[in-house]
């Protein structure tokens, strides 16, 4: 007892000065409850293989470069669809945000087509654009913009009223007070839509994969149900949740914390 | 700036830095060594045949992946044969890790 105990106090005094086996440490158990059950055996290796079974898919997939090139497609298109979202979605946000005669006109009309899956859209993009990269990139711009421009609209009508006010009373012209008054003021906000747009994009990128897709890890997973590869499956599923920690927290977390901090949502 | 300078002071920023250095490392070796993996005797014309050697039996995506840069006419083993490729692209074709060895197809092959 008393060595499991000491045991534990080493992990935890390990973790604190190292984040990354902080974040690592959670998943040991599940990986171990994982491996304890694949070796009891009530499935056989073809239904639920074993974590040395899906590592060992790894470096054959890594080997022969298929994992590498269809992550790098799955990344490419979703940072294409998040591009163009952001571009679409952010003065979008803004004109409604700031325009009462543009949000009277534009806001049912979104309301209604966030109703609309992204998924739901597909059946009508195969007949437009076929099987090919623009129709997962209408998939993700439209997942990503609707978060980006509800966001934005927030974020600019909770920018104070004083605020306002004051560029006004200093003179400023309405460009400048809509990119140094405005727009900081929103940038939390955008950052969170876009936070929320990235990942609803990733989901709905690897169902867009799933059924017109070419290559991508949606692809690879889906293409593996044919040759009964559930290995592959599962080593889609994890490359997928560890790519999305990876951009997630370490990436769009800091971001959007760094702006909050910047421009006043952070009180202490 | 400000940015670079906050992700210079993370440990997590440290790391993704370091990953897309070795990356970059790792481009730039790849490229070193291409070269090196096409063998010599190709004909003096814009588009040859070529055998590209891997050192696995190549997959559905490998040959996909060479139809952009040819027509595949077969593969045997772990070569397959690429025909009316175009000779600038065959250093593009050298670039991928997988591929070991570029060779001309030989007359009748």
């Amino acid at each position: 007892m008393n060595i499991l105990l000491a045991l534990w106090s080493f992990c935890v005094r390990t973790s604190v000065k190292w984040p990354v086996l902080q974040t690592l440490a959670p998943f040991v158990p599940v990986v171990a409850l994982w491996w304890g059950f694949a070796a009891w055996g009530p499935f056989p290796a073809a239904f639920l293989p074993s974590p040395p079974d899906v590592l060992a898919k790894f470096v054959s997939l890594m080997e022969k470069g298929i994992l590498p090139d269809y992550l790098g497609d799955s990344v490419m298109r979703l940072a294409l669809g998040a591009a163009i979202g952001i571009a679409l979605g952010v003065p979008l946000g803004l004109l409604v945000g700031l325009s009462k005669r543009a949000h009277r006109a534009l806001w049912p009309i979104l309301l209604f087509f966030q109703a609309i899956g992204d998924i739901a859209w597909l059946p009508i993009l195969i007949i437009w654009f076929g099987f090919g990269l623009t129709t997962m990139t209408f998939v993700i711009v439209y997942t990503v913009l609707f978060p980006v421009v509800l966001n934005t609209v927030l974020g600019v009508r909770s920018v104070r009223i004083e605020l306002h006010r004051a560029a006004q009373s200093l003179g400023a012209p309405p460009w400048r007070i809509v990119t140094e008054v405005v727009l900081p003021g929103a940038l939390p906000n955008i950052m969170t839509g876009l936070r929320n747009g990235l990942g609803y994009g990733w989901r709905a990128l690897i169902a867009a994969e799933m059924i017109v897709g070419t290559s991508g890890i949606g692809f690879l997973m889906f293409d593996a149900r044919r040759a009964g590869s559930v290995t592959e499956i599962v080593l889609g599923m994890i490359v997928l949740g560890i790519l999305w920690y990876i951009v997630d927290a370490w990436i769009l977390a800091p971001i959007e914390q760094a702006t909050g901090r910047r421009w006043g949502l952070v009180t202490q | 700036m400000m940015f670079l300078r906050s992700a210079l002071s993370s440990r997590r920023g440290l790391i993704l830095i370091g990953l897309g250095l070795a990356w970059l490392c790792w481009q730039a070796w790849l490229a070193i060594v291409a070269p090196a993996k096409i063998g010599t005797g190709f004909p003096d014309r814009q588009r040859v045949n070529a055998v590209v050697t891997l050192p696995f039996a190549p997959e559905r995506f490998h040959i996909l992946v060479f139809q952009r840069y040819g027509r595949v006419s077969g593969a045997e083993g772990n070569s397959v044969e690429l025909r009316n490729i175009d000779k600038s692209q065959l250093g593009a074709i050298a670039r991928f890790y997988w591929v070991r060895r570029i060779e001309p197809l030989q007359q009748g092959g």
